[in-house]
């Protein structure tokens, strides 16, 4: 796939901004800067990814969701979008520190994916094979989310007890809404994505008569095995009550698992099989 | 700016039975009293201070006579505990004062609400001009700029603040928690009061005497009890707090905290051991989702609040420097007005004067001639006068006469050579 001028710049401005929230984030969360303009940069961001997604549909005239750059990409807003909203509600530096590096990450990780030639994607894609890229890239860019805020909560909890002084010069959000914040997008990206998988799943049984093929695909593989993870995150807190530095290892240890599937499928595998069906 | 003064007591200068004596009574009258002192007067009382902010101050033995009588004390004993600040110096410590830089405890955040109230009320009375009227507004706006942009009220500098604020870094907002404090002596009281006021309203007082802990649960509307009721008040407990000594082993051990977190389904648990020796296990450090903390890492934590108020000290006096010099600024070229104006006029009529001869002396010249030189005369005055002005907008008082005599002589001396 191949971005034009104009997307590649709207592309680098939104790595720009996010890489300069990320930066002016963790100053204020460190209490060595204020927070002034901080929101205005995570809007502007997000303004711009919307842009650049516009621009993209206008291009192809259909949704940017054909190839894997247009799923990064795609997922990067998701993520942007979905700290904008908690941010309305929460308003804490701590959540752009979380989100706008791994935004920046995304869209950086699109356009890599985007200068591999020979992954343009079909010129239309199915409806069904849509829906399944919906949900996937939305359940995924929660797990992206709740993993961040899983990361911090453990970063924190190391600084509260190590150095309680320190911890307390920081801009920080309390554990028990960290903990809140990570259990619930984890509990958003899993239904999403497991529906996402048993209706590909379905659907590619009946295209093509078998699920066999399906087993060996490693995308499909290794996002099983990171909805593994995330069902023991939920069997354990809904079980013997986990809370806090358990359930933040979980939900890192699954998004390390599926993100590590992602990249391998990205560059060493052909497209999933449910694309190719 | 010379005229402003302030005299007054401290913390720093006079002992707490000299200043109550002086803070009896209500303000208003107080203030009403003292209003015959100066053309402008307000006063600032507070636990640690009793101020008097003046501007044209009549007698200094009057203030003094003043505060004897209202202490009803000698005034030579009131002198040898009290200080006075003129011109720059009081306005400078109006500026330390606001921004709490004079407290007992630096950084504190009541005194600016106090400054502010002691304002209104002597704008209410009428005793307040336009010069206290400047000095307290700058004295707020500094106040206000040194709290935004720096961390001189950062962190606490108490055990209990310091406690309440790691409490506050895992709950987030206290009032939903409850707290289980063992030990009903004085640091248990002053936990639970500073804990109150961080909105906490769910204690179970724990005591070897249960009637203690009764009166100090009756103060906070609490629940109380013996310390056997301990393993079954835990699991409820979302902060405890030991303020007893443990007598040889822990009140509170791992295997107990253990059992209690599992009852708690994994919500933590903040331990404060504040007590000396010890009472609660420190491997229950170990346990997920326990977060304790003894009195070495709170005085840790309040050690280096202190440290970090005291190395943002010097940016704050940088800070009121630059404000007293602004106040300055603003004050000279006030009170610099009615000289400049006084300066103008008189070269002004001078150039009416020179005018009227010379149209008188050149009959000939044209309408539009006329007016060029009235212009040119008028242009040749604003330029000599720049000087002068700016002069006169930095000059002092004495500065300001000088002037007055070189460039705006009494009427009868006039400018002609």
């Amino acid at each position: 796939m191949e971005f034009t001028g104009l997307e590649q710049g709207l592309l680098f401005t939104v790595i720009a901004v996010f890489a300069a929230a990320s930066v002016l984030s963790a100053g204020v969360v460190s209490g060595a800067r204020r927070g002034r303009g901080l929101r205005g940069m995570l809007l502007a961001g997000t303004g711009v990814l919307t842009a650049l997604l516009i621009a993209l549909w206008i291009r192809e005239g259909q949704i940017p969701l054909v190839n894997r750059a247009e799923y990064t990409i795609f997922g990067a807003w998701i993520l942007a979008v979905g700290a904008a909203l908690v941010d309305r509600r929460i308003n804490h530096p701590a959540l752009v520190l979380v989100s706008a590096p791994m935004v920046c990450l995304l869209c950086l990780f699109g356009w890599l994916i985007a200068l591999r030639p020979g992954d343009a994607g079909p010129d239309t894609i199915h409806p069904g094979v849509f829906v399944h890229i919906l949900l996937a890239v939305i359940g995924l860019a929660a797990f992206t989310f709740a993993a961040g805020i899983g990361a911090y909560y453990l970063w924190q909890i190391r600084q509260l007890k190590r150095d309680p002084a320190s911890a307390l010069h920081q801009k920080v959000l309390p554990l028990e809404v960290l903990d809140q914040l990570n259990f619930g997008a984890a509990a958003v990206g899993f239904p999403l994505l497991m529906m996402s998988v048993v209706g590909a799943t379905l659907f590619s049984s009946r295209a093509r008569g078998d699920v066999r093929g399906l087993l060996l695909d490693p995308t499909v593989l290794v996002t099983v095995g990171g909805l593994f993870v995330y069902m023991m995150l939920f069997g354990a807190r809904g079980i013997f009550g986990w809370r806090g530095r358990r359930i933040a290892w979980l939900s890192v240890a699954g998004f390390l698992v599926i993100s590590l599937g992602m990249l391998v499928a990205a560059f060493c595998t052909s497209p999933n099989l449910f694309h190719s069906t | 700016m010379n005229r402003y003064a302030v005299i007054g007591l401290s913390h720093k200068s006079a002992p707490t039975s000299l200043r109550e004596r002086l803070q009896a009574g209500e303000l208003a009258s107080a203030l009403e009293s003292a209003r015959g002192l100066a053309e402008e007067v307000v006063l600032v009382s507070t636990c640690n201070r009793f101020e008097l902010y003046l501007h044209d101050l009549r007698d200094e033995n009057a203030v003094y006579d003043w505060m004897a009588a209202r202490a009803r004390m000698d005034r030579d004993h009131i002198i040898d505990h009290s200080f006075v600040r003129y011109g720059r110096n009081a306005c400078k410590h109006l500026f330390f004062v606001s921004s709490s830089l004079d407290s007992l405890v630096v950084g504190e955040t009541q005194i600016r609400g106090q400054v502010k109230e002691s304002y209104r009320l002597a704008q209410e009375s009428g005793s307040v001009g336009a010069y206290l009227h400047r000095l307290f507004q700058s004295a707020l706006r500094v106040s206000k700029e040194i709290s935004e942009t720096t961390g001189v009220g950062r962190g606490s500098v108490s055990v209990a603040g310091a406690a309440a604020d790691l409490a506050e870094r895992i709950f987030g907002e206290l009032h939903q928690n409850r707290v289980l404090v063992l030990g009903a002596g004085e640091t248990a009281e002053l936990l639970v009061t500073h804990l109150q006021g961080r909105g906490v309203d769910r204690f179970v007082i724990l005591n070897r005497t249960p009637a203690r802990a009764a009166e100090l649960a009756a103060r906070c509307d609490g629940e109380s009890g013996g310390l056997e009721r301990l393993v079954a008040e835990l699991p409820h407990a979302d902060i405890v707090a030991t303020a007893a000594a443990a007598d040889g082993k822990p009140l509170l051990d791992v295997k107990t905290m253990r059992k209690a977190i599992r009852s708690r389904r994994g919500r933590p648990v903040v331990a404060l051991d504040i007590a000396v020796p010890r009472a609660i296990d420190p491997r229950v450090d170990q346990i997920d989702n326990v977060y304790r903390y003894d009195m070495d890492a709170l005085a840790a934590v309040t050690k280096d609040a202190l440290r970090h108020r005291r190395s943002e000290f010097l940016r704050c006096c940088s800070m009121i420097d630059s404000a007293s010099l602004r106040l300055d600024a603003g004050a000279r070229a006030g009170e610099a007005g009615p000289t400049i104006v006084a300066v103008e006029e008189a070269y002004r009529a001078t150039a009416r004067q020179t005018i009227a001869e010379l149209e008188r002396k050149l009959e000939s010249l044209t309408g539009e001639e006329r007016e060029v030189m009235r212009r040119s005369i008028n242009r040749l005055i604003s330029r000599l006068l720049h000087l002068p002005k700016r002069a006169l907008r930095n000059s002092n008082e004495e500065e300001r006469e000088m002037m007055r005599r070189v460039f705006a002589p009494p009427s009868g001396e006039d400018l002609e050579p």
